[in-house]
């Protein structure tokens, strides 16, 4: 490989913050041409993130740091298999929905708001110190405040509002446990905070933890995730769902399986899993009562974040099989959410309802975006051969391998649940359409081929599984 | 710093928090939330900065620089959230106007 | 046998999976491409399946085999079993495929009904050539999935109901299959299909043994109908009739029976399932289900579900053969897995005819029908005595092997079940015909005959008289009975 290509490929962490940041500024500076640097730049950091992807399948984890000065003065990033998972998840996802967004007035900030959480969320997946994993949730957390807020309309902004407050205190109380973990351990970089232990690590631990959990819509601080999600456009819900909300569970993961893993709380580490069993309920229970189909997929959200909470303790027990599971669920989940909540949007748009009484004939009038959902059902219930399958496969696997076999059972229960909410919601789709309306198919737009393609992404990965995993597993915990 | 100025210091720190997040139960509106959410966060940056000077000595640069980013952060975000009143207080005064209209 | 034959298992689903992903994306006026389309690859399946039969009868092995993910793997084979439902659901699907096209020929959405239909043969490939425990559950849910949208096609509410109780029976099901095949991965690793049973599996405990099996039972029993897990399938009558034809007659009740025979036959083994003392309960279960469905059947007004009831109760015989230790009851037992398949779809043929041409939905509708549609009636005798078990009718067969079985190894008690069966099937069946060929028509028959058209009537005659020779020829080396002994002797054998 020559030389120029072995400088691109260092340098690659810190391009895949930068690119998306100046174009966060560029769009700014120069709405006309957002859409145009929005599709350029999309490429370019799905390229970079699939390069580094590839990277770290072949030669391991790799590091960078920043301007040449070492922590902990100077910002470190890491990516190993996890992160630059995520990463690639993320750019596909940002690439895609981001070419369906369509602001309400060209000079909005939209797009800008739009990459600067992309390059928010490369920044708290690569960081490798718990501080500037801050500055990435912050800054993810004004952008996304700002994508809820972009319709412009009373429901958007109080749920905008609402989110903001979530996300402030969430960031205060992380703010809070890193200074703990600070004062006590004397560094704030993952690395050197594999030997904590003791009381103050402990305390921070669970400080941090409750602020990610806030931020990320866990059961029984989720409040402010169904009118977000709901009201957001459709293309910036898909994101929300898809990766925002994940980037807190990325971090809950790193500091429970990997950083803090030696702070003894493997009591606490049940707690969470049992926070996660009630997510899994309280998420399909009201799933089960709301009348729009935005809201069903976006209580749907809090359940399936139960699983990815759920493995925490599994995390901390089975290691890299748990590990292996839960990433394909998280990206899997991200697929099918993306392609519904996109689905979902052009029920919207072309029928001004998207309540669950009006569905009837929905398959016969827009067969690709019930196909999508349909799809995206599959893999959020967890049915062969959906990449959801595959995940929950391994982990039962993992709960049976370290003889924790009540956890297999509520997985394969989580799954009869989603099922039921998920059918009750839309089997109304298969009705035939009232008399008076035309049953034939309408020209499917971008949007709903889009949509379908996104959740066969997420049944793709059922086969795809294999990849998918040594590529997490990569460099990540033993 | 003495060490009765850490204890002065992290006291003050953590009754700004108290106040913050009594204030943030208490609240009944957006504004009021936001304000209680401001004074937690000086709180928490306050006992951040008893932190540093923790041993005696210099104080710890890198925590301040931690809290210097916190206020940067805050002060954002706080812009954020009033502009968001702003527009909804907008929203609302024409759709009072309209309703004396119609 | 070079690389591409190796792979006929895969081309075998590939085939009727390609068909319907093309057809989903047909424009609905498309109606003679997707013919087309459809019987192109109906008869090109059948061609392959011919050709992987001829290779298993001398003595060729197939197997396809690709891993997932953490020692999960993918693996397709042709045995002696998958061969018998094989080539018996692409037989029936091209005959299905025809009476579909002539049956739903001014409905809406054909492009998606057909779709689906191919997707649902592929499912059923899929489970008769499953080589391991993961891939039978893979293409089992697959199953439930594709046909789901054919059950609510119509899209009345009744469609739409009968389509959740459906899904939430049959995926109930597919839990209790996932659990139990979780289980035993996690205690065993890959959990293959091997002749007589899995080594590997004797090792484990016998309550895990014990409970695996129930749990795998149950999952598959619910998609065979076994009671008290049968309550969607006459509710799903309400689907249209090629739908009800084939999936109720071939495709998902008898994937659900198959299943129920790969446990017991290559999982567990019989002698040891026999050992465990399993076989007793299930065949108790499923003498309970025959006669409980026949005398359901029996109170029922309407043809379809009258029908239905049937299904219920005739599936179980193949359960009823398989639990039965003893190499004779398992012969009527497989054999049964044809001749019901012959013969129940006929039925529904001859009932979706009636139903299209003269509107007759009712028991009480018949009179006379006989003069009115000679050659649909015709081929409704023949496969209602095949049903009730006249000699020399296919259905007769059967029954005389369980019977003369179960007597072998001194489980006297089925001969009863099986006789009582008999009358209660007389019951219901013989009334319809009398009616049919005995009794005045309500108004005076129309000159010209009603009788369907060829499209429609093709099928049933083609089924009606592969279920006569079943039973006539039965001796043969072709027949479906002979083709059971190997499978059994493969089983029981030394």
């Amino acid at each position: 490989m020559g030389t120029t290509a072995e400088t691109l490929l260092a340098h690659l962490p810190i391009a895949i913050i930068v690119i998306p940041l100046a174009g966060a500024v560029a769009c700014f500076v120069l709405p006309r041409a957002a859409r145009a640097l929005m599709a350029v730049l999309g490429i370019a950091g799905t390229v970079a993130s699939g390069w580094l992807a590839a990277d770290v399948l072949e030669h391991g984890a790799r590091g960078y740091v920043v301007g040449g000065w070492a922590p902990p003065l100077g910002i470190a990033l890491h990516a190993d298999g996890l992160a630059a998972a995520l990463v690639a998840l993320t750019a596909v996802l940002m690439t895609v929905c981001g070419s369906l967004a369509r602001p309400r007035r060209s000079g909005d900030a939209f797009f800008t708001s739009w990459l600067f959480a992309w390059a928010a969320l490369a920044v708290v997946f690569l960081s490798d110190d718990a501080f500037n994993v801050y500055v990435g949730l912050e800054l993810l957390g004004i952008a996304s405040v700002a994508l809820v807020a972009s319709p412009g309309t009373r429901p958007a902004l109080h749920a905008a509002l609402r989110y903001l407050a979530a996300g402030l205190t969430g960031s205060l109380l992380y703010l809070l446990g890193a200074a703990l973990l600070y004062a006590s351990e004397g560094t704030l970089s993952f690395a050197g905070l594999e030997d904590a232990g003791g009381a103050p690590a402990a305390a921070a631990l669970a400080f941090m933890t409750v602020g990610l959990l806030l931020k990320c819509a866990v059961f029984p601080l989720h409040g402010w995730l169904p009118g977000a999600h709901g009201c957001a456009p459709a293309p910036a819900s898909a994101v929300l769902s898809g990766v925002v909300v994940k980037s807190g569970i990325y971090l809950i993961w790193r500091l429970w399986s990997d950083t803090l893993f030696g702070v003894p709380a493997d009591a606490a580490a049940n707690l969470l899993g049992a926070l996660g069993v009630g997510a899994l309920l309280w998420g399909a229970a009201m799933a089960w009562r709301a009348e729009r189909l935005k809201i069903v997929i976006a209580y749907s959200t809090v359940s399936q974040l139960g699983y990815l909470v759920m493995a925490v303790p599994l995390l901390r027990t089975a290691g890299v099989e748990a590990l292996a599971g839960v990433m394909l669920l998280a990206a899997a989940h991200a697929f099918a959410k993306a392609g519904c909540f996109l689905a979902a949007g052009a029920v919207l748009a072309r029928r001004r309802s998207d309540r669950l009484e009006t569905l009837a004939g929905l398959v016969s009038q827009m067969p690709i975006a019930a196909f999508a959902l349909g799809v995206g059902t599959v893999s959020l219930v967890g049915l062969p051969p959906s990449g959801g399958f595959a995940g929950k496969w391994l982990l039962i696997q993992a709960s049976f391998a370290v003889h924790a076999w009540w956890w297999a059972a509520v997985f394969i229960a989580g799954s009869l649940l989603s099922a039921a909410v998920l059918i009750r919601a839309l089997a109304p789709a298969f009705e035939a359409a009232p008399a008076d309306c035309a049953s034939r198919a309408e020209r499917a737009g971008a949007s709903e081929w889009t949509a379908l393609a996104i959740a066969l992404g997420a049944l793709a990965l059922g086969p795809l599984a294999g990849p998918w995993t040594s590529l997490v597993t990569e460099g990540s915990i033993p | 710093m003495t060490s009765a100025g850490f204890v002065i210091y992290a006291t003050a720190g953590v009754a700004l928090i108290g106040a913050g997040a009594f204030g943030l139960a208490r609240a009944r509106d957006a504004l009021r939330r936001i304000v209680a959410i401001n004074v937690a966060a000086l709180g928490v940056l306050t006992t951040m900065v008893a932190l540093a000077a923790r041993g005696g000595g210099e104080a710890d640069p890198v925590t301040h620089a931690m809290v210097l980013t916190g206020l940067v952060v805050s002060a954002s975000a706080t812009a954020l959230a009033l502009a968001l009143v702003r527009r909804m207080a907008h929203l609302r005064g024409e759709e009072d106007a309209d309703g004396h209209d119609g | 046998m070079t690389g591409l034959e190796a792979m006929l298992p895969l081309w075998i689903v590939l085939t009727s999976l390609l068909c319907g992903v093309v057809i989903f994306f047909l424009p609905e006026e498309r109606a003679g491409l997707r013919t087309a389309i459809n019987l192109f690859g109906a008869t090109f399946k059948l061609l392959l399946v011919l050709v992987m039969l001829a290779g298993v009868e001398d003595g060729q092995r197939y197997a396809f085999e690709v891993p997932v993910v953490a020692g999960l793997v993918f693996a397709l084979r042709a045995d002696a079993l998958s061969m018998l439902f094989l080539t018996l659901s692409a037989v029936l699907w091209l005959l299905t495929t025809v009476y579909a096209v002539g049956y739903l020929e001014h409905s809406q959405g054909r492009s998606r009904f057909f779709g689906f239909f191919s997707l649902c043969v592929s499912a059923t490939a899929g489970v008769s050539m499953a080589g391991n425990l993961f891939t039978l559950l893979l293409f089992y849910e697959v199953l439930t999935l594709v046909t789901f949208p054919l059950v609510v096609h119509r899209g009345t509410p009744e469609s739409v109901a009968a389509g959740r109780i459906y899904l939430a029976y049959t995926l109930g099901g597919g839990a209790a299959v996932l659990l139990a095949t979780a289980w035993l991965h996690a205690l065993l690793g890959p959990v293959d299909f091997f002749e007589r049973g899995l080594p590997a599996l004797r090792t484990l405990p016998e309550p895990v043994l014990i409970g695996a099996f129930w749990l795998l039972i149950a999952g598959f029993g619910v998609k065979a109908a076994l009671i008290p897990l049968h309550g969607w399938l006459p509710r799903s009558m309400v689907a249209p009739a090629p739908v009800s034809a084939l999936l109720h007659a071939v495709a998902v009740v008898k994937a659900g029976a198959f299943a129920i025979a790969r446990v017991i036959y290559d999982l567990y083994g019989i002698e040891f399932a026999e050992f465990l003392g399993v076989l007793k309960p299930l065949a108790v279960i499923a003498g309970m289900t025959i006669v409980y469905g026949s005398a359901r059947a029996l109170s029922q007004s309407e043809l379809k579900p009258r029908l239905a009831w049937s299904t219920v109760s005739q599936v179980s015989y193949i359960a009823l053969g398989i639990a039965t230790f003893g190499p004779v009851a398992s012969v009527g037992g497989i054999a049964h897995l044809v001749h019901q398949g012959l013969m129940k779809i006929t039925l529904f043929f001859c009932v979706g005819n009636l139903a299209e041409r003269l509107g007759i939905h009712r028991v009480d509708q018949l009179a006379g029908c006989g003069r009115r549609m000679p050659w649909t009636m015709g081929a409704f005798t023949l496969a209602a005595l095949g049903m009730i078990g006249v000699p020399p009718f296919a259905g007769f067969v059967s029954k005389w092997y369980l019977a003369t079985g179960a007597l072998a190894v001194g489980e006297a008690w089925v001969i009863g079940v099986i006789l009582a069966s008999t009358i209660l099937n007389a019951m219901y069946f013989l009334p319809l015909l009398h009616a049919a060929w005995f009794l005045e028509p309500p108004e005076p028959s129309t000159p010209e005959s009603a009788e369907a058209p060829a499209m429609l009537l093709g099928p049933p005659l083609v089924t009606a008289a592969l279920a006569l020779a079943a039973g006539l020829f039965a001796a043969t080396s072709l027949s479906p009975l002979s083709w059971a002994e190997a499978i059994t002797a493969e089983e029981y054998g030394p």
